[in-house]
């Protein structure tokens, strides 16, 4: 019998309209890409397609839709996740709002996002999932919040809102970044304990012990499926040997772009442009805005210095279909490939979605409503 | 010099590495950001003239930091207690860039403890006209053409690097990134060290590369205009890197002012 997976929407409301020479011209779609290349007319169109599209994914059947946070770039248009979330809680009625997730250490103040998150858990009656992420290395220079300091005050901060969705208020929070004398908000969170949490990572061993040791769903993004399957084994390991108990299905998730069509051929055919502006436009930037000092662990640095992995920008498409970054193909080669994650892998919730980069809105349609009927029902 | 001491002194959490050569009075070196654990002719001629003390800043080289060093109080404080325990009441202290900042720092925190002070391209200042370069968004070829006026001037670091071994230069380059960040990331300079300044009494020379690209020279007249009495020495054909681009010209320019 096929095991069961979830299925969650993911958009990351690109901003597709670069210049033809854009890789000649700038080094990177992040911090220093100027914003008099952003037009506000079409940004207008776009917010409200991508809208569209989130809540399309819903009545089609995903279990959920996902929106996340980005600062200064064209990849993705998010700067506030949150404020998505509070337009798709209207929309969408039954799906879960999955917010994957809001970069804690970016934010001089984390009593806001506990807040924000509460309201929009309340509102939507308990459906909010509330993923926590130390936002890209980029960011740090886009907001000048020190990397040195991000997992110190990722983990502070995740501790004072988990505190301030479950310990009665007010009460003082002392830690070396945030300070707070009276911490009891209004609202509190309708789901109990609080809304999930979901860790999002490259599968650091930091992150992955962390999520294994909170029994926080760990997703894998953006990543060879070799180092997925290792990230898996690990947070299984982890949670047996350290934590006892056991991982189940509901705590893997991975983010894979997934395009179906009607054929291997077609599906590559129609993806691949889309796709290459992902990784060759959307992810393009410097080895110093993705890795400034501190931003990784000197052991976490050892371990991508020899891993020999490439850079966004130096994939091929067929290395990103070999490779495991994303799925392509006919809606049996689809299945045969999530089938790999269900039955090896013992992952149970795909964070996928077809729009990417400059995917027309027809296509976009086109490959959710295939997904929807000829690939979701072999794994219900 | 032959004669060069490697010490590892325990200073608090921090084991200090530092490299002591030479006779005459006490000069203590503050290297710059990458400069660490280095034995350069312009520390060998600055050996023939003083005793040399030129310690690796904590968390850089060969000295080690805890997690929660992380301020320029700590470096401030690590180095009077250095100097206690190496039982220097007062030294000529030269500091080159970061080291340079720190240098101005330590004087203007511990005016008796500095006989003469020598800031060469420091950093610490902010002036609004001239912004220092951002250093953390450079790569390391970007950065060394910043730095010096011509690049032939940097190959004496490749003799004292290990160059077969890339991936542990990365992750000590790294690791001392990461210092520098913890004290510079958000700012780059002490909102307060302009006026600090005022405290400082050591007679006290400033060196600039008239090409630095980096620090510009605007930096170098607030030094000169807010220290008192302060001289002011610009090179020609220099850039960031006075003590590797024009060495017998800095040494020189210490050993005359020192003996003023």
């Amino acid at each position: 019998m096929t095991k069961k997976m979830e299925f969650y929407y993911f958009h990351l409301m690109p901003y597709p309209y670069l210049p033809e020479d854009f890789n000649k011209q700038y080094d990177s779609t992040w911090v220093t890409l100027p914003n008099s290349l952003y037009d506000p007319e079409k940004g207008h169109h776009l917010y409200n397609r991508f809208l569209d599209e989130l809540v399309r994914a819903a009545e089609l059947g995903w279990d959920g839709v996902c929106v996340n946070e980005h600062h200064q770039n064209a990849y993705g248009t998010m700067p506030s996740p949150n404020i998505i979330a509070a337009m798709l809680v209207h929309r969408i009625k039954t799906a879960k709002i999955a917010i994957i997730g809001n970069a804690l250490p970016l934010h001089d103040d984390p009593l806001r996002v506990a807040e924000e998150i509460a309201m929009l858990d309340v509102i939507s009656g308990g459906r909010i999932i509330s993923g926590f992420v130390r936002g890209t290395g980029m960011e740090y220079y886009s907001y000048n919040v020190n990397p040195a300091h991000s997992r110190e005050r990722f983990y502070e901060a995740h501790d004072l809102i988990i505190e301030a969705w479950t310990k009665p208020g007010p009460f003082r929070f002392e830690g070396k970044h945030y300070n707070y004398r009276y911490v009891n908000p209004w609202p509190r969170p309708l789901q109990k304990p609080h809304p999930p949490i979901w860790l999002p990572g490259t599968g650091s061993l930091e992150t992955v012990e962390f999520a294994a040791e909170k029994r926080y769903p760990f997703m894998m993004v953006f990543s060879p499926q070799s180092y997925q399957r290792k990230a898996y084994d690990l947070y299984r390991r982890l949670a047996e040997d350290k934590f006892g108990y056991e991982a189940q299905p509901n705590q893997l998730a991975f983010a894979v772009p997934t395009f179906v069509a009607e054929t291997d051929e077609i599906a590559r055919k129609e993806a691949e442009k889309h796709v290459m502006w992902l990784f060759h436009k959307g992810l393009h930037t410097t080895p110093q805005f993705s890795f400034p000092p501190g931003y990784v662990t000197e052991k976490s640095l050892a371990a991508i210095l020899s891993s020999g992995i490439k850079q966004f920008s130096q994939l091929t498409f067929d290395e990103l279909i070999n490779e495991g970054y994303i799925i392509v193909g006919s809606p049996s080669t689809v299945i045969e490939k999530l089938s790999v994650y269900t039955e090896e892998m013992h992952a149970g919730i795909l964070i996928g979605g077809a729009q990417c980069g400059d995917m027309p809105e027809e296509l976009v349609t086109k490959n959710m409503e295939m997904f929807a009927k000829e690939v979701m029902p072999h794994f219900r | 010099m032959d004669n060069v001491i490697d010490k590892i002194i325990s200073v608090a959490q921090v084991q200090t590495h530092l490299k002591i050569a030479g006779q005459g009075s006490p000069l203590v070196f503050f290297h710059g950001m990458g400069l660490a654990d280095l034995w350069l002719p312009f520390h060998l001629q600055l050996a023939q003239d003083f005793t040399l003390y030129a310690p690796d800043h904590p968390g850089f080289g060969l000295s080690t930091a805890p997690d929660s060093f992380d301020s320029l109080e700590d470096f401030i404080i690590h180095y009077a207690d250095l100097l206690d325990i190496l039982g220097l009441k007062q030294v000529t202290l030269v500091g080159h860039s970061l080291g340079g900042w720190l240098a101005a720092e330590f004087a203007s925190f511990f005016p008796e403890r500095v006989k003469n002070l020598v800031l060469i391209s420091a950093g610490g200042l902010r002036v609004a006209t001239a912004p220092i370069v951002d250093v953390f968004a450079l790569s390391p070829e970007q950065l060394a053409m910043v730095c010096f006026y011509d690049l032939s001037s940097a190959m004496v670091l490749a003799s004292q690097r290990d160059l077969s071994n890339m991936k542990k230069l990365m992750l000590q380059d790294y690791k001392e990134r990461t210092m520098v960040a913890k004290i510079a990331w958000q700012l780059g300079y002490s909102p307060k060290l302009a006026n600090r300044l005022r405290r400082i009494s050591a007679p006290t020379l400033v060196i600039w590369g008239k090409d630095d690209q980096l620090v510009p020279t605007a930096h170098a007249e607030v030094y000169s205009q807010a220290i008192t009495g302060a001289k002011l020495a610009l090179l020609d054909e220099c850039g960031h890197m006075p003590p590797l681009e024009q060495v017998e010209q800095v040494v020189q320019l210490i050993k005359d002012f020192t003996k003023e």
